[in-house]
């Protein structure tokens, strides 16, 4: 089976971090095409690094990452080749050594295309950080007029709605259905919402009046994002196999982000390598945006905390 | 309030009310019921507990309308009918029941607990003639008895009929279902058509069969969606799934592909969007395998359980049925000819030598069906192929002298009512054919149509597409001439049928279309013709008055555009007809292009031949569904003649323009044609010699038949062929064509002011004739107007002093073709004669010759409730008639409205009748002596009137004066001098105007 792998890269020094040269080798091992596409301004060393593994495609740096996945698409040529078609991009640490694993995993499995894990925010999508998509869907008229009609955005929040929720819409559209890796069990689905709660507990100040209940519930009540309410399945023998920069970077549900990279540190010692200085090192560069920030703990909540805060799953 | 005269009845119990009244027909209801009842009161009963159900031949609720009314009031129909006081008596309960004829022969009717059709019925026998009048001639109550129970029964027994039973489930498959190991128990075919987004929910549900040894064979009839990469993903994950990718075809075409695919025992259907139950297949392959079935179908709901079902047009589920393949292959497999319907085609075919096998198997709930739009009706295809037999039709003699009429029914039964009413007698047969039919509607029409000589009546119990409706019509027809009728087009006012099929029996004629004219009485169509390079249609000179068609005379265009079309029987066999595919309109114009193809000859207008259509041509929606269909066909259209025609009418054609027909003009996106239009103006015609102008005359007289008797109808028909024999162009415009567009064509509007004040035109030179009612005239309406003439030389010269306005006389005249002295000797007619309508008032002349009990003879209508039937000679004469009773009789009397007595407004009949050289005696007015010289003679009170009408009329000059005067009054108050005055006047203010 053949299969294509077009990866997006930025790094704001144009570095190549270690958990981004993991990824690297761990896609070049499975796919038997790496492009990556990166809008970083390299430095040589780095060049040379991603050379030897991979064809690399350097642009400015507009359009986030689904602009770099369609020059990167565009640079492979005719994609009816190839058995299957990756995009990812290098916004988490992916846990595993290889992709062998997930794709096999995923080989028998009756879908159009799939990705890591779904999320249903804006409405139910593949997350984008990592799809893959059978031929019947690289050569479907959905597929191709999507990436005819890209345009770059410079608004994460648009690139979200239009590219990463958008595509999964119009394949779902033209009859294409699809999966993940990462399946969810009923105790997954029990804590993400705990976790939910939690996180929509710091959302504002304690609700005192009924719309504030109100509007507390439905925040609660939200459909939940896996990497983010799910990021320590990593260490249930990498069954969710990655940890995304922003749940270690922002800790956005408040679930003691340090204590998860602490453990994935130790479970995954080589994988999570160079991790928390990278962090250190971009972090003034990735503040916390606004829409994300939240509020200390309620005192009445701290009990819980224990039983939501990210643990060693196993 | 009025005080009411009946005695008191008691209508708390509907039954003792029906049975009371006498309205309860225990045989009737039987037929409808198909019950058979002990007594009238158990069949009176039956018929307040069913419903819709007639109690008695002659009394239909469905007639008397009114439903809220009594739906309203919770009451039975007849309760309600029987317990309205006043009203009531007015209401007609029956086509063939008229109160006012059973008022005139029984006045005590009136007075009837129950009304007058109870009475009538107490008073009627078996022979009775039926209180009719609109019944060509007499039948009796015993003779229509017979005829509504039958119709009746035949009704019952086409429309009740038990549904075949479901058969229950037999058991469990057999564990061994297929002789070959190497094919699966079943396949699966699947047409898809940019399906993506509905196929896989389909395919899931296939896979959840409890049968698994089946093989899907999807054929994807060249989508432009992802419809096969769709099925490719699914095909990529399970081997039973066959996918095979084909051009654009149609449904049938990708049937057949998918059937070369089946190699097991029987076939499965599974539209993409459907989904089965788990153990569907299960049950269909142990029913068929069980009962040997070749065909096996869920029977519940409103499928066809039968071939009975199929042909009354229940619909066909293929994807809850399971076929045995040779079954189809002996039946031919699907029609790849059919755009549509192919399934039922399919099973229609299939049923001739396979009886259904109707199973209870439980199913996902079918889909709404698709509400029909106006796009190609294929249904009507199939079911045509079944109901229409064109070869026998082609084998069977027909009668050259007879002319049939073939009118497929509208849901409204005073449109049968009235074309079966309307038919000529001699040489002209009517066949209706009912289109799935409610009880009321086909009772009437069977019945009625079975008394009326030369009507039938047949019924589809489908729900079939006009055309396919007339074709079954054109197959019974036994006359050599078929006129094909769609339900909106009104009977004809004048026999129209023997100058259609003088004109389709020409060589080189294949159709033959009259003036279609909308209720205003404006041109709808006279004919389609066709631009080069348009695939549609432009409907010919709509818009214009039909004096503009009938100036060009008989003509040929590419096709006919109308709801009556005729032709000979025999073309229209070879031709097999209206296409189905059609919903209604444009049906006509398809069947014209084809003979025309077929070498059958041209299509004809006569535009002397007027049709009144009751709805505009189309609606938006169902002519752009009309034109996809024309479009579909190859469109050989004969050479265009409209601009030559044009011509001839007094137009020249400057450009052509497309017109946007949208479903939704609010909405950018909706559905939308262009049709052609031609730009046209009037050549100039003031230039000529003699000049010639376009006139528009208006009167007050209303569109279609009911206008037709008003004497400003007459009036302005005879000054427009006057003016026309001058040179003119004349249309003549009833009130309900005053707002016309092409208005605007005309040189001069020349109003005939009756009861209506009309506004002038701009841009036209507005002309206003006063020939009645000066009362109502003011000067705000006169100073709009370029000239104003007025039929009263005193009033003009008064109003022109008092308003300054320069008002001119204008007398009314007669015209000379009907009215003059030598029409008649004098005195071989009626001593005293009267022609003219009551307009609702006891007029003075006729009261004061019935006071003194002179030998009336009086012509006119609406006379009934003031004079004696005996009296009325007749309900009226026509204008052509007239002048030959006044030279015969011996006095002709006249009379004046008030206003028009008091204003010196001479009547038109004082015209008519003194051209005649008539002895007349009128009510006083100015002027007479001057006017008429000695033949119009006053009248001040019944002493006078008694005197003069006795012989030997000394009061009036001897034959040969009254013959000099006669021709005076010829020469000199003719249409032509009016008609010269008014050209003259209108040509040299023209001119000024243009300076």
């Amino acid at each position: 089976m053949s299969r294509l792998a077009v990866m997006a890269h930025y790094d704001v020094a144009g570095e190549l971090r270690p958990h981004v040269k993991g990824q690297v080798e761990a896609l070049a091992a499975s796919v038997d095409r790496l492009v990556v596409c990166t809008t970083a301004q390299l430095q040589d060393s780095a060049r040379q690094w991603l050379g030897e593994r991979a064809q690399v495609v350097e642009r400015a740096n507009y359009g986030y990452d689904f602009f770099s996945y369609k020059v990167g698409l565009d640079a492979a040529g005719d994609l009816s080749a190839y058995d299957e078609v990756v995009v990812c991009n290098d916004t988490y640490v992916f846990a595993l050594d290889s992709y062998d694993p997930v794709f096999e995993g995923m080989a028998d499995r009756p879908c159009d295309f799939w990705g890591l894990t779904a999320a249903e925010r804006v409405a139910p999508h593949i997350q984008s950080f990592f799809i893959a998509f059978r031929p019947w869907v690289v050569t479907s008229h959905a597929f191709s007029t999507f990436w005819e009609e890209m345009e770059p955005i410079s608004k994460r929040r648009q690139v979200i709605r239009r590219y990463e929720v958008g595509m999964s819409r119009r394949l779902y559209d033209a009859g294409f259905c699809s999966d993940t890796y990462f399946v969810e069990t009923p105790e997954d689905r029990r804590i993400a919402r705990e976790r939910m709660r939690w996180w929509a507990a710091h959302r504002s100040s304690f609700p005192r009046t009924r719309a504030e209940i109100r509007e507390w519930r439905e925040r609660a009540g939200e459909p939940w994002n896996p990497a983010r309410s799910l990021a320590d399945r990593v260490l249930d023998d990498a069954r969710l196999p990655y940890v995304k920069i922003d749940t270690l970077r922002y800790d956005p549900y408040n679930l003691d982000a340090n204590r998860l990279l602490e453990l994935c540190e130790r479970r995954f010692p080589q994988r999570f390598a160079g991790v928390r200085e990278f962090l250190e090192e971009t972090s003034e560069d990735y503040p916390l945006r606004d829409n994300e920030r939240l509020h200390p703990t309620p005192l009445a909540l701290e009990p819980l905390f224990p039983r939501v805060r990210y643990s060693d799953a196993r | 309030m009025r005080a009411d005269r009946r005695s008191p009845v008691r209508l708390d119990d509907p039954a003792q009310v029906l049975v009371d009244a006498g309205l309860v027909d225990a045989a009737y209801v039987t037929a409808q019921l198909g019950v058979p009842f002990d007594s009238r009161l158990e069949a009176a009963r039956a018929v307040v507990r069913a419903g819709d159900v007639s109690p008695h031949p002659l009394f239909e609720s469905q007639w008397v309308g009114r439903r809220r009314s009594w739906q309203r009031s919770g009451q039975h129909p007849v309760v309600w009918y029987v317990s309205e006081r006043r009203r009531r008596n007015r209401l007609a309960p029956h086509p063939l029941v008229d109160p006012r004829v059973i008022f005139a022969a029984y006045p005590e009717a009136r007075l009837h607990d129950y009304g007058a059709l109870s009475y009538w019925l107490s008073v009627s026998g078996p022979t009775t003639p039926l209180p009719t009048r609109i019944l060509p001639r007499k039948v009796t109550w015993g003779t229509y008895r017979r005829a509504a129970i039958e119709a009746a029964t035949a009704w019952r027994e086409e429309v009740i009929v038990e549904r075949p039973q479901l058969l229950l489930p037999t058991g469990s498959l057999p564990t061994s279902l297929s002789a070959d190991p190497t094919s699966p128990v079943v396949t699966v075919v699947m047409s898809t058509q940019d399906d993506g987004p509905i196929v896989r929910s389909s395919i899931v549900s296939l896979q959840g069969q409890t049968v698994r040894d089946w093989h899907l064979v999807v054929v994807d009839r060249g989508s432009s969606d992802d419809t096969v990469a769709v099925l490719r993903g699914s095909a990529a994950f399970d081997p039973r799934i066959t996918v095979v990718p084909e051009a654009r075809c149609g449904q049938g075409r990708a049937l057949n592909v998918a059937l070369e695919h089946v190699t097991s025992e029987h076939v499965a259907f599974l539209p993409p969007g459907r989904e089965w139950t788990p153990d569907l297949l299960a049950g269909l392959l142990t029913e068929a395998h069980s009962r040997g079935a070749a065909l096996v179908l869920v029977g519940s709901g409103s499928v066809a359980r039968d071939r009975g079902e199929l042909l009354g047009g229940r619909g066909v589920d293929l994807a809850t049925s399971l076929l045995r393949r040779d079954a189809i292959k002996d039946a031919g497999g699907f029609d790849e000819s059919l755009g549509g319907a192919v399934e039922r085609d399919l099973v229609l075919r299939l049923t001739r030598d396979h009886a259904p096998t109707p199973v209870d198997v439980p199913i996902v709930r079918r889909p709404e069906p698709t509400p029909p739009g106006y796009g190609d009706d294929w249904d009507s295809v199939v079911l045509e192929r079944q109901l229409v037999d064109w070869e026998a039709a082609a084998s069977r003699t027909l009668d050259e002298q007879l002319v049939t009429y073939v009118l497929p029914l509208s849901i409204e039964p005073r449109r049968t009512v009235e074309w079966l009413s309307a038919m000529p007698r001699e040489g002209v047969e009517i066949i209706t054919v009912g289109i799935g039919l409610r009880r009321a509607h086909h009772v009437l029409a069977a019945s009625i149509a079975s008394v009326v000589s030369g009507a039938r009546f047949v019924s589809i119990p489908a729900d079939v597409s006009t055309p396919a409706a007339t074709n079954l019509g054109i197959t019974l027809a036994a006359g050599a001439t078929v006129i094909l009728v769609r339900a909106e087009a009104m009977p004809p006012r004048q026999p129209i049928a023997e100058r259609l099929a003088e004109v389709v029996a020409q060589p080189d004629v294949a159709l033959a279309q009259p003036l279609i004219v909308d209720l205003d009485g404006v041109i709808l169509s006279a004919g389609a013709r066709f631009s080069a390079g348009h695939p549609h249609p432009e409907l010919f000179l709509a818009g214009l008055p039909t004096s503009d068609a009938r100036r060009i005379g008989p003509y040929a265009v590419a096709a006919p555009a109308a709801p009556l079309v005729a032709l000979r029987t025999s073309t229209a066999i070879a031709l097999k007809g209206l296409s189905s595919r059609f919903h209604s309109v444009l049906a006509e114009t398809d069947l014209g292009l084809r003979a025309y193809a077929a070498g059958f000859g041209r299509s004809v207008v006569i535009p002397d031949a007027v049709i009144t259509s009751r709805t505009p041509y189309a609606g938006p929606e169902e002519l752009i569904g009309a034109l996809t269909s024309l479009r579909r066909e190859t469109v050989l259209t004969p050479p265009d003649d409209a601009a030559a025609l044009l011509r001839t009418a007094g137009f020249e054609v400057l450009a052509q323009r497309n017109r946007r027909v949208t479903a939704d003009p609010e909405d950018p996106l909706s559905t939308a044609v262009l049709v052609p239009e031609l730009v046209v103006r009037p050549v100039l015609g003031i230039d000529e010699s003699p000049p010639r102008l376009r006139w528009a005359i208006d009167i007050a007289a209303p569109a279609a038949a009911r206008g037709d008797r008003w004497g400003d109808t007459y009036f302005a028909r005879s000054l427009a062929e006057a003016m026309e024999r001058r040179g003119q162009h004349v249309a003549v415009d009833r009130r309900d064509a005053r707002d016309r567009d092409s208005r605007d064509f005309d040189d001069v509007l020349l109003v005939l002011r009756g009861l209506d004040r009309v506004a002038p035109r701009p841009g036209l030179l507005n002309v206003e004739w006063i020939i009645s009612h000066p009362d109502m005239i003011v000067p705000e309406e006169v100073v709009g107007f370029d000239a104003v003439y007025a039929a009263s030389t005193s009033w003009a010269a008064r109003m022109s002093r008092e308003w300054g306005l320069p008002i001119d006389p204008l007398l009314q005249c007669t015209d000379v073709r009907w009215f003059h002295p030598d029409r008649a000797e004098p005195d071989t007619g009626p001593r005293l004669l009267f022609v003219g309508n009551s307009r609702g008032v006891y007029r003075y002349a006729v009261r004061s010759a019935v006071a003194i009990g002179a030998d009336l003879t009086l012509h006119g209508n609406d006379w009934t409730e003031f004079v004696d039937r005996e009296r009325i000679t007749s309900g009226g004469v026509a204008n052509e008639e007239v002048g030959e009773l006044y030279a015969s009789a011996s006095i002709v009397l006249n009379d004046h409205h008030l206003d028009m007595r008091r204003d010196s407004f001479a009547s038109n009949r004082l015209f008519d009748a003194a051209a005649c050289g008539a002895r007349i005696l009128t009510d006083r007015i100015d002027g007479i002596e001057e006017t008429f010289g000695g033949l119009v003679v006053p009248f001040d009170n019944e002493h006078e009137l008694a005197r003069l009408v006795t012989p030997p009329y000394d009061a009036f000059p001897d034959n040969a004066t009254r013959r000099e005067i006669a021709t005076r009054v010829v020469t000199e108050h003719s249409f032509d001098q009016r008609a010269e005055t008014l050209v003259d006047d209108a040509v040299r203010r023209l001119l000024a105007r243009r300076g």
